[in-house]
């Protein structure tokens, strides 16, 4: 699962680093129950039945044997009850991860996401403390269909009082969790399921990385590719073909896309002057639109070309392999739209 | 005495009519007793007397304001009736 | 059977929030009060059997028609009804008003404009008392209208697997804003509805204090041990509009009037008086110290400062 490269670091899957986040997290403070359906697997059966799924993707396996039936709970099939529930832990003094299991499903329970979670704390005039996260994963790619597809980043991204997370890398994944999960608001963390396979550094003692700040997965002079979650290693794949034709991208992760580091971007975009947003979501008030006009707004003057943008195709997530690949942003829409944007005088 | 009002209904905050007093001025009423209908924006709707009293009414059918303005009143006795009476 | 002890003190509760919910009727009227408001008359023997036997560190969670909720779990007028206007004074600093007030200092953790929208908060609540074993347990008043909404029926059946702490309160009084209850929901007493979730499920006559008490008692006792959730149906007829101005067009007038024959705070009286209790000092008494008590708290109110749009964005995020 977890290769040593050194005392400091070790080659983890995302998925790994997820897992060993949570528990972490659990270790340390008492609170950090975790709930949602099949998280655990086999629920009422006890062991070895019990506990033997760990969730859909294994991100939660382990925790039962570790902390107990009281602070790891497979849940009936009541996303509006549950989420519900998870809100009433939260202002009771608990600080619940839920597992959603997709995107798409929340939708089930989109009041409470909406008119509980994100303003409770609001409309109590600061006497409600959330202390939530709610873990779904997102994405397409592996062919699951409309209703299993969705990442809705823009729609939670929308909200006042949601923080919303999307790592990129392990790394990211390791320490943006474990900030979410300390964070005192209710945190949406959005997991592509195309990056749970994927490998890469983590610091071996799990640590918090600070949610509103980007990282620059890697450093250019020519254009800025700026990407939400997964698209950052298409970006990566992008900028290697480009660099092959002499141009220079800077890749980012946005990493929170609330709080967003737009001072962040902005140092960025002022340096390279051309501006390429990467976001899996349908094009109309997108997270890349809400960029694009705010750096249009701030460096109006100094961008030597309109931003340029890749989001997925304006339809619902297609089920055949050729339509779903049509559907996606890809390296090639990518490298095309970096062309374009380099191209414009 | 108290004062009878034109009330706010729900969330309308804009003016309304006094469509037509209900009972006629000068009259005993009971608690519970529909005193006038009122109307905002599309609605009709009678007001219930709030209090007992001898009504006065210092406004006539027809009658357009602000929510919240006084347009009669509920008193307790026939001296304070002709006391309002004469100021007018 | 309670005591005559019981039901005198009861008596004063719920006479004080009559006596404010009819004053907010009042106040409503002169149209200075921003927004709308839906008053709980008629339904006091409900927050006040219940509330009345819960810790101050119990937890509920109420509706957009929360007053009587708040009064009955000890929360102070004054906060409230600079809340109501939407002062920065007001228990939420204004940013919430009637249909979110919240008092986290005496476990309201909130009125719920969303119809069930506090339902699933409350067995959330439960959850972390159980977790963190803390002797808590919640309560969720809601009403007939709510009883139709899928989270209440994934909440009965969360709470029943989980053996949660919790009270379910549904508040019938026949009416879901326009709605009769009698053509919307499927069976006459939605109590039965419990027995779908293994759980009791009782009806109570809400304008019979004691019986009222009793049931609450019970509920409130199974959950502290352990024993798991309650469904209470506490039944008494709407006497007022669903919000204050509602002229109820689409209801008739004989069955409003007769709404108020079965007032809970009229019939406790009776009982009072046949048991030789001055009622009438009693009324007076309490008449006299919420009266001040709501003179006071509307010239505050009035007075008070709105909230500063510089705090706008305030208590969006904690930080």
């Amino acid at each position: 699962m977890s290769t040593a490269v050194s005392d400091q670091i070790v080659e983890k899957s995302f998925l790994q680093a997820l897992n060993d986040a949570i528990a972490f997290s659990m270790r340390n403070d008492s609170q950090v129950i975790v709930l949602g359906e099949d998280i655990a697997g086999g629920a009422g059966q006890g062991t070895p039945l019990e506990g033997s799924m760990g969730g859909t993707f294994g991100v939660t396996k382990g925790l039962l044997e570790e902390f107990g039936k009281d602070r790891v709970r497979d849940t009936p099939i009541s996303e509006a009850g549950i989420t519900a529930a998870t809100v009433g832990a939260a202002m009771a003094g608990m600080r619940p991860v839920l597992d959603l299991m997709w995107a798409s499903f929340a939708p089930n329970c989109f009041d409470q996401i909406l008119n509980q979670a994100a303003k409770l704390r609001f409309m109590s005039g600061g006497q409600a403390k959330i202390p939530l996260v709610i873990r779904m994963a997102v994405g397409g790619g592996l062919r699951a269909a409309a209703q299993h597809s969705d990442t809705l980043y823009p729609l939670f991204t929308h909200l006042p009082g949601l923080k919303v997370v999307v790592p990129a890398t392990p790394a990211e994944a390791s320490g943006l969790l474990i900030a979410s999960i300390n964070d005192d608001n209710p945190v949406i963390f959005l997991e592509h399921m195309a990056l749970y396979r994927t490998t890469g550094l983590v610091p071996v003692k799990p640590e918090a990385m600070r949610l509103g700040k980007l990282g620059v997965l890697r450093p250019g002079t020519d254009l800025t590719i700026a990407c939400v979650g997964q698209a950052a290693l298409l970006g990566i794949e992008a900028a290697e073909i480009l660099a092959r034709e002499g141009i220079d991208a800077e890749v980012i992760s946005l990493r929170t896309l609330q709080p967003l580091d737009l001072d962040g971007l902005v140092a960025c975009v002022s340096k390279t002057q051309r501006l390429v947003i990467v976001e899996e979501s349908p094009p109309r008030c997108s997270v890349s639109a809400d960029i694009a006009a705010s750096i249009s707004e701030l460096l109006f003057g100094k961008l030597l070309a309109p931003i340029g943008r890749v989001n997925s195709a304006a339809t619902p997530v297609p089920f055949s392999p050729p339509l779903e690949d049509a559907y996606l942003p890809s390296v090639a829409k990518i490298v095309n739209k970096c062309k374009v944007v380099l191209s414009a005088v | 005495m108290l004062e009878v009002i034109m009330p706010k209904q729900g969330m309308y905050e804009g003016d309304v009519t006094l469509i037509r007093w209900l009972i006629p001025d000068g009259t005993d009423v009971l608690v519970g007793d529909v005193l006038f209908t009122m109307e905002n924006e599309k609605v009709e709707i009678d007001i219930e007397a709030e209090d007992a009293g001898i009504l006065v009414q210092s406004q006539e059918d027809g009658f357009v304001a602000a929510v919240g303005t006084v347009i009669g009143y509920l008193v307790t006795t026939r001296a304070e009736y002709d006391q309002i009476k004469a100021k007018k | 059977m309670i005591s005559i002890k019981t039901l005198e003190q009861s008596f004063r509760e719920m006479l004080r929030i009559r006596l404010f919910e009819e004053r907010v009727r009042r106040e409503f009227g002169k149209g200075d009060m921003p927004g709308f408001v839906h008053v709980y008359v008629g339904a006091e023997a409900i927050a006040v059997a219940v509330c009345g036997q819960l810790e101050k560190t119990d937890m509920i969670t109420s509706t957009h028609r929360g007053h009587g909720h708040c009064l009955a779990k000890g929360v102070e007028v004054a906060p409230m009804v600079a809340e109501l206007y939407g002062r920065e004074s007001g228990l939420c600093h204004g940013r919430g008003g009637s249909m979110h007030i919240a008092d986290f200092s005496k476990g309201v953790l909130g009125a719920n404009a969303i119809v069930g929208g506090g339902i699933g908060l409350a067995v959330g609540a439960a959850l972390a008392a159980q977790t963190l074993k803390d002797g808590r347990i919640a309560v969720t008043f809601f009403g007939d209208g709510a009883s139709n909404q899928g989270v209440l029926h994934e909440s009965m059946n969360l709470a029943s697997i989980w053996k949660l702490p919790v009270v379910f309160v549904c508040e019938n009084n026949g009416w879901a804003e326009s709605t009769p209850a009698s053509y919307s929901i499927s069976v006459s007493d939605i109590a039965t509805r419990a027995a779908g979730y293994s759980m009791p499920g009782v009806v109570v006559d809400a304008t019979d204090y004691g019986a009222m008490h009793i049931a609450a008692e019970q509920a409130i006792s199974r959950a502290r041990v352990g024993d798991g959730p309650t469904f209470i149906e506490a039944k008494f007829p709407r006497q007022v509009g669903h919000y204050v101005g509602d002229g109820e067009a689409y209801r008739n007038r004989d069955e409003r009037k007769n709404a108020r024959d079965s007032d809970v705070i009229s019939k406790t009286r009776l009982v009072l008086e046949s048991q030789g209790v001055d009622v009438i000092s009693i009324v007076s008494e309490t008449e006299n110290q919420i009266i001040k008590e709501l003179d006071s708290a509307f010239d505050a109110a009035r007075q008070g400062k709105w909230p500063s749009t510089d705090e706008l964005e305030k208590y969006v995020y904690s930080s």
